[in-house]
């Protein structure tokens, strides 16, 4: 080989060293930056972003438990219906090898269940039948035990109201597919099935126990046909208890009779009777056509187009404010309307929400029947209570304005959180302060010395109005059917509550010397109800006969100069 | 100087492989125990569902009424019988 050969491979092999050793550096720099851009990002990751361990592991924390549709509860948290989950059977008919054994064993298990047509049934070429839905947990085992191939049990929901019939009408009830159909069930049918949590009532499963407990005792007692009873908190509109009787049990609204599902205390309208006189005495003192002191001319019945205008008791002689409310005279209130005048007398009713339907969360609200002329004739009958129906609950509310210091205020079956209370800023202003401030003294005196001294409840101050309204025949009204009421409030220094209740055609028996007025039928009841729902509801007695609280309830009769005090 | 450098890099790569093959099935089994716990715990709700219902339908004030009037000799509490703090030191005073 000659040197400059050997020069010349030497000099190549030398480039291919040199451009090896250039690719393995670029290598080598290129996986360091890689490397390093990886390093970096590590410590990003785990130093700079997350710097600890996670606080809380990753995991399907477990959602609570729910059920299709919310419960409702009352306002001290009691369940008034709730959903309970039960298993449905169906059967796959092709899967039954012996259809007849398969059904003759469950018709013996199952009560009500017909071996014939669940034969039938099983040897039909359908894939899916249903046996039977909610089953008890007993049934089910049993059905299970039996070992028949090809039956299956579905988990369902049913709607169960442990509290039965108590609460039925306010509730209402829900059908098969667990839709509401009545009541809150219905009016809240949206807000319970979208899963958001109880629904919490107004209503106190012990006073609507209380009310439901005198109305059924009474209403056995006098033969009555219907009761009802209504029981709200005057401050704050809440319905705490409310009752249509007949009832029914919503755990089977099916088996109901369609006279037991109507509410009576929110659909049903009534003519009142004399409860309205509370309304036509207020009117008169807030519109100034009257004061305590005046007097009317009730020394006869009056006379208008073919109707006569006559007094249960006459008293036959001129009668101050105070006394025509006392002895509930018609005439008397006729006679006060009549300076209050029809327009004012409409306002009025309006304003207390006696004209239009009631604005409270059920779907089954009445419409009040209202004259379509208001004459004379009108205004006069309205006085005392006809001529103008309204649904009981109307009423309550109406009294509940009267008697708060005179601000209307909307019933609600909902419970209102307690900072609500505040009676001025919720509601429209009815009457002044002064007028409910009278009233209330007009309605103790009636429970004190007038038609109403059956409703008296030693130590809770018990006022209101007796009402005994004859219902419509066919042909003008009917003497010896009546429907006997009584709406008050109490304790009447600070009302607190408002009560109503009314029997249906009482027939009067020998405890009430045969009387089937509101006097004697629904004011003892009133009486036994605030007597058992005071302690409850946290209403302190009083000494109704301390000076203070009978300077409080003072009023001027104007009984021919002669002063009374009412206590 | 090279074998022991290399062994002891091998010991730490099982160590650590050891390591986390225990963790992973640590977790899972804890995962496990937590969804049984999870039903679990879904599950007694319900049955408290049931139970809550069961005492509603148990302590309903119509029960309670007739179970009372049955077995205990109960009064409607009369206003006489509800007193204040100020009464009672007035009738302790009454009967010293």
């Amino acid at each position: 080989m000659t040197r400059a050969r050997r020069h010349q491979t030497d000099r190549a092999q030398r480039r291919a060293i040199e451009t090896g050793r250039t690719r393995l550096v670029l290598m080598g720099t290129l996986a360091m930056f890689a490397f390093l851009a990886i390093g970096v990002r590590l410590v990003d990751v785990m130093v700079l972003r997350e710097g600890h361990e996670p606080r809380l592991a990753d995991t399907n924390l477990p959602v609570a438990w729910q059920t299709e549709r919310a419960d409702i509860l009352d306002r001290n948290g009691e369940i008034l219906a709730t959903n309970l989950r039960t298993a449905s059977l169906y059967a796959d008919p092709k899967k039954i090898q012996s259809p007849k054994q398969a059904a003759q064993r469950l018709a013996r298990l199952l009560p009500g269940l017909s071996r014939a047509a669940t034969l039938t049934l099983l040897t039909s070429n359908r894939r899916f039948i249903w046996i039977r839905r909610h089953l008890t947990p007993r049934q089910q085992y049993a059905v299970n035990a039996l070992g028949i191939p090809g039956l299956y049990f579905q988990h369902e929901e049913r709607r169960a109201y442990p509290h039965g019939h108590l609460a039925a009408h306010v509730v209402g009830f829900t059908g098969v597919d667990n839709r509401g159909l009545a009541g809150i069930e219905k009016s809240f049918d949206e807000v319970l099935r979208n899963g958001s949590g109880p629904l919490r009532l107004s209503l106190d499963v012990r006073i609507q126990h209380i009310l439901a407990d005198e109305i059924s005792d009474a209403m056995a007692r006098f033969q009555a046909i219907a009761g009802i009873g209504v029981v709200m908190d005057v401050t704050s509109g809440e319905v705490l208890g409310l009752v249509s009787m007949p009832d029914f049990d919503p755990n089977q609204p099916g088996a109901a009779a369609p006279d037991a599902l109507f509410n009576r205390a929110t659909l049903g309208i009534y003519e009142m009777g004399s409860t309205f006189k509370i309304f036509t005495a207020a009117m008169a003192l807030e519109s100034g056509t009257a004061t305590i002191q005046s007097i009317y001319d009730a020394s006869k019945p009056i006379r208008v187009a073919r109707f006569l205008i006559r007094d249960f008791k006459p008293k036959n002689r001129w009668l101050s404010v105070p006394e025509i409310l006392m002895y509930s005279s018609n005439i008397g209130a006729a006679k006060m309307a009549i300076e209050v005048g029809t327009d004012r007398q409409q306002a009025y009713l309006a304003k207390l929400g006696l004209l239009d339907q009631a604005d409270l969360e059920l779907p089954e609200i009445g419409m009040p029947l209202r004259p379509k002329r208001w004459r004379e004739i009108n205004l006069m009958t309205i006085s005392y209570g006809h001529g103008l129906a309204v649904s009981p609950l109307q009423l309550t509310s109406a009294v509940a304005t009267v008697a708060n210091g005179g601000i209307a205020l909307p019933a609600t079956m909902l419970r209102q959180p307690d900072a609500s209370k505040d009676v001025a800023k919720e509601g429209t202003r009815v009457f002044s302060p002064e007028t409910s401030e009278r009233m209330r003294r007009l309605l103790r005196l009636v429970v004190a010395q007038g038609t109403g001294r059956n409703a008296a409840a030693k130590g809770y101050l018990v006022g209101g109005k007796t009402g005994t309204a004859e219902k419509i025949a066919t042909k003008g009204y009917a003497r010896k059917s009546l429907r006997a009421s009584f709406v008050g409030a109490f304790p009447m220094q600070d009302p607190r509550y408002a009560v109503f209740v009314m029997l249906d055609e009482p027939k009067g028996d020998k405890k009430s010397f045969g009387y089937a007025t509101g006097g004697w039928v629904a004011a003892p009841l009133v009486s036994r109800i605030v007597t058992r729902m005071a302690p409850l509801v946290g209403v302190a007695p009083i000494d109704e006969n301390a000076p203070a609280i009978k300077q409080r309830m003072f009023i001027e009769i104007n009984d021919r100069g002669q002063r009374l005090a009412s206590f | 100087m090279k074998g022991p450098l290399v062994s002891l890099w091998l010991l730490l790569a099982a160590i650590i492989c050891f390591g986390l093959f225990f963790a992973k099935y640590e977790v899972q089994s804890l995962e496990g125990e937590l969804a049984t716990l999870n039903r679990e715990i879904l599950d007694r709700q319900g049955e408290l569902h049931v139970l809550r219902a069961e005492w509603a339908l148990l302590s309903r004030p119509e029960r309670i009424h007739h179970l009372s009037a049955r077995y205990l000799d109960l009064k409607t509490v009369s206003a006489e019988r509800i007193g204040t703090p100020d009464g009672l030191a007035t009738h302790l005073e009454a009967g010293k």
